[in-house]
């Protein structure tokens, strides 16, 4: 090595690695799949679930790699017969007293119990005596449901209750077979961010009282995207299936996230499974009637429409940097000034912060004022009442109106255009520390063909502004970067519309 | 009543004053034996115990807790782990039958029966209706060349019979 790091072999390969560092995070970091139930590179190393042993040349049993530290030459084994029986012996004990029950749990199909009962079990157990009687379906505060007997006992949850929101909820309690996780004396979860120990459990012990029985796993759609609930960005999975949203998780960013999400921000998507969804345009007729619209129609009723009124463009603290570029633009053609508008406060110590518009800080790059009381404005674009409450929206009195929900549109609209939730939009979004980050569509979550709003609006402007050049996503891509605010910044590729599971 | 309200917890305990007047002194000193305080849980445990009439109740706990700054969740670790700490209100007398290999070879299945009996209770691990006697099963007690043995307050006896264990228990106020 050129640096003279110190080395390990595993299996074969000579791997350098830091100081700190123990064997399973060098074999993972060179793409090793070592499993691992108690392990998790945010917390602190039990070393308890044994699952990930592998052969040391040199020592006369197998080692847990993920408490392994290295010296210098160690020879490591993950697939020798001693590491592979190693591991099935584990499993066979991890499963005496598992109840089996996959067919009726959550988990089934992102459990890692199962992935290595594939990879490493037997499917036969020596063991005939009778499992063991825990306690199921005990509710953990309001939102989690454990079950004692699926649980393995990693200690995952405890460890995050500990070290990561230091609440102190859970703890170990009793040993061996009757070992379970209570909650302590508290009783209720402290944290905000209790639903984290249902990501980090492996197994189906923990489930959300919000996504359980609600859908098999493979049959929804996973997108990666970010959660919108507030300026942090974390980023996420969103799960959908038939138009709706059913879940969604935290997706590991170092430098945003780390590996978790607030409780709020997970459950944050009744909007977008809202029962008055607007699915399609629609046209108020001379006599006051609302008629449903093909988008070309609708186009040309806005243009007109803005043609008449002209003005500004009020737009949802949760735009993409695209829509926001397309409202400034076009308030620019209508001989006014793009405005945006959001809500805050509930910022805490952790993730959460204060702003909650999801692109406010975007907003402020493109030199959008930010809307703090009502003034007219043609076009409003809202997805969030909490961002354009209904003081703002009706005392803008717009004539074109981009809305998610049927509630939020004022009785002055004449053209309604569908404006899809968060997870069924592409684009930009700049988050509280000026970080540009992807949202991208679930395919499978909100009404079907609905119009993109980015594509709408550069239509509209289009029909205004004849000397207009359609730029489409490559184009306003350009356009951002010649962006003072963003003229530095890295832009993200736009990413493949879909993830499987085991991403 | 849904699952969710059926196993709402009690109320959180109040925090004892712990540690009372008495046990200051000895619990400062085990403190002071150990590079941390949180090392010097089970000495204090343990002393809490013998001091509250043999168990450890929610109040104590809390206190014990605090006193030596780590979590509530710690100590509830600790107390459930551990088959010597009672979490609910013990007898005058603790009997602790062995209930490992060479004991059970030798008969402590029927001293357990006999050390039920005699306590009026049908399990283990519950007080006495009297409240005179806990009996416990324990793990090996470490006397196995002298097996069966039971343990009644702490002081071992050995190679007990099942009229010896009556004679013991007798004993006992």
């Amino acid at each position: 090595m050129a640096d003279n790091k110190p080395t390990i072999t595993i299996d074969g390969q000579v791997l350098a690695y830091e100081p700190g560092q123990t064997v399973i995070q060098v074999a993972h970091e060179a793409g090793f799949d070592v499993p691992h139930y108690c392990y998790h590179p945010g917390l602190s190393i039990a070393g308890n679930c044994r699952i990930c042993m592998v052969e040391v040349d040199g020592w006369p049993k197998p080692q847990v790699s993920c408490k392994l530290q290295p010296s210098p030459g160690m020879v490591v084994h993950t697939q020798s017969a001693l590491a592979k029986s190693a591991r099935a012996g584990t499993m066979e004990m991890l499963l005496v007293n598992h109840p089996l029950d996959c067919p009726i749990c959550d988990q089934a199909g992102e459990c890692h119990l199962q992935d290595y009962s594939y990879q490493l079990g037997q499917g036969e157990a020596s063991s005939t005596t009778a499992k063991t009687k825990l306690p199921k379906n005990v509710a953990f505060g309001e939102k989690i449901v454990y079950d004692a007997e699926r649980c393995i006992k990693c200690t995952l949850c405890v460890r995050f209750c500990e070290e990561i929101t230091q609440t102190n909820e859970l703890a170990m309690s009793g040993r061996g077979d009757h070992e379970i996780v209570i909650m302590t004396s508290k009783g209720e979860f402290d944290t905000a961010y209790s639903m984290n120990i249902i990501d980090l459990c492996p197994v189906g012990a923990l489930t959300s009282r919000d996504f359980r029985f609600k859908s098999r796993l493979w049959f929804m759609d996973f997108t990666e995207s970010l959660c919108t609930g507030c300026a942090r960005g974390c980023n996420v999975v969103t799960g959908g299936r038939d138009g709706a949203m059913l879940r969604m998780e935290p997706r590991a960013n170092a430098e945003v996230n780390q590996w978790w999400l607030c409780d709020e921000g997970r459950l944050d998507y009744a909007h977008v499974n809202g029962a008055d969804r607007i699915a399609s345009p629609r046209i108020k007729t001379a006599d006051g009637v609302w008629v449903q619209a093909t988008v070309d129609d609708a186009i040309t009723a806005a243009a007109v429409a803005l043609r008449e009124a002209g003005g500004d463009v009020l737009l949802d603290g949760g735009c993409t940097l695209e829509e926001m570029l397309l409202a400034r633009d076009l308030a620019k053609v209508m001989g006014g000034k793009a405005r945006y508008a959001a809500a805050t406060g509930g910022g805490d110590k952790f993730l959460r912060v204060d702003e909650r518009g999801a692109n406010a800080k975007g907003a402020e790059g493109l030199g959008l004022a930010r809307a703090t009381k009502a003034a007219a404005a043609a076009v409003v674009i809202v997805e969030r009442d909490a961002h354009v409450p209904a003081a703002l929206r009706d005392g803008a009195a717009p004539v074109v109106v981009f809305a998610t929900d049927a509630a939020s549109v004022p009785a002055s609209a004449r053209v309604v255009f569908p404006h899809g939730s968060w997870a069924e939009r592409d684009g930009l979004l700049v988050n509280t520390d000026g970080r540009i980050q992807v949202i991208n569509r679930n395919p499978a979550v909100g009404p079907d063909n609905i119009p993109a709003t980015a594509d709408v609006l550069e239509e509209i402007l289009g029909e205004l502004d004849p000397a207009y050049d359609w730029r489409g996503r490559g184009g306003l891509h350009a356009a951002l970067r010649s962006e003072s605010a963003f003229a530095k910044a890295q832009f993200p590729a736009m990413q493949s519309a879909g993830v499987g599971v085991g991403a | 009543m849904s699952a969710f309200e059926a196993s709402a917890p009690a109320a959180p305990p109040v925090p004892a004053s712990f540690p009372p007047k008495e046990l200051r002194q000895a619990c400062d000193e085990i403190v002071a034996r150990y590079p941390t305080r949180m090392a010097a849980c089970l000495p204090v445990l343990h002393l809490a115990q013998k001091h509250f009439g043999g168990w450890i109740s929610p109040e104590v706990e809390a206190g014990v807790a605090a006193y030596l700054e780590v979590s509530d969740s710690h100590i509830r670790g600790l107390l459930t782990f551990y088959a010597m700490f009672n979490t609910r209100p013990s007898g005058r007398h603790e009997v602790w039958v062995c209930r490992t290999l060479t004991c059970w070879l030798r008969g402590a299945a029927g001293l357990r029966r006999t050390a039920l009996a005699k306590a009026g209770v049908d399990r283990c691990g519950v007080e006495s209706p009297d409240g005179r006697f806990l009996v416990k099963d324990m793990e090996c007690l470490g006397l196995c060349e002298v097996a069966p043995a039971v343990f009644i307050d702490g002081a071992p006896h050995t190679e007990v019979t099942t009229e010896s264990l009556e004679q013991l228990m007798d004993a006992c106020e």
